[in-house]
């Protein structure tokens, strides 16, 4: 794996975990909307891994809907349509953090490599 | 643009908190008004108001943010007392009291400060996220 690639898939990881804190943001601040589903976006895995799925605007007159958001797959948590709630929500909050930080050390630790390759 | 979700994110949990203290804002009429009653013998006094949210799509950024409606006004029944002694007591000597329940009023009150804190976790949690972002180009 190049090293460049790297910093493609950090930085659409970095982006998918975006998306994922505007659901989350969007899920919190509906939860007393009467009707409102919780969602969530598709799992980064199912982008990276080759055949899956993936929305992508092929055409210009391609307009987000509400299945999608800047590209990503959303889905809808729950088949029964449950309402928000707010303790899954804050999960998801940590979980983004947490994979948020790794992928900036991993960005930083990669350029710092560079770094040392371009002075030595 | 990794940062433009988040900002988006920002802004959807903005209009949370501006819902939920407009939330704030009809219990404090409805609790501060629980006991006024009508100006004229045998009148309406004060009735409930009740607020109720919608999702409205911003077009310029995509964010699915909240709005409060039209506030309305709670069809429910008004209590009455005995009082033929008050100047707002009707020909059988009763007086209408407004339909607002402290206790409800209190839930309604609380839910909405926890859900306002909610928001707010976000917006602490995004610019986090932003920070970090920013500390890529400070560190090295």
């Amino acid at each position: 794996m190049q090293i460049t690639s790297i910093f493609a898939l950090a930085s659409q990881q970095a982006k998918w975990l975006g998306v994922r804190q505007q659901t989350i943001a969007e899920n919190i601040a509906h939860a007393s909307v009467a009707g409102y589903i919780a969602k969530d976006v598709a799992p980064f895995k199912a982008l990276v891994e080759p055949g899956t799925a993936n929305l992508a605007a092929t055409n210009v007159r391609h307009c987000e809907g509400t299945h999608s958001l800047d590209g990503f797959a959303l889905t809808e948590s729950g088949e029964d349509g449950a309402a928000v709630s707010v303790e899954t929500e804050m999960m998801k909050t940590t979980d983004v953090r947490n994979q948020y930080a790794l992928n900036a050390a991993i960005v930083s630790a990669f350029h710092r490599m560079i770094l040392t390759a371009a002075k030595a | 643009m990794s940062v433009d979700s988040l900002i988006s994110s920002i802004k959807i949990a903005g209009s949370g908190m501006e819902a939920q203290s407009r939330r704030i804002q009809v219990v404090a009429e409805n609790i501060a008004n629980a006991s006024s009653t009508a100006k004229v013998p045998g009148g309406d006094p004060y009735q409930r108001k009740v607020i109720s949210f919608v999702d409205e799509l911003d077009r310029k950024t995509g964010a699915n943010l909240v709005k409060t409606t039209q506030i309305t006004r709670d069809t429910a029944p008004f209590p009455t007392e005995y009082d033929p002694a008050s100047p707002f007591s009707d020909e059988s000597g009763f007086v209408k009291l407004p339909n607002v329940n402290a206790i409800i009023e209190m839930a309604d009150m609380r839910e909405a400060n926890r859900s306002y804190e909610a928001n707010l976790q976000v917006i602490k949690q995004v610019r986090d996220l932003i920070s970090m972002s920013v500390d890529l180009l400070r560190s090295t």
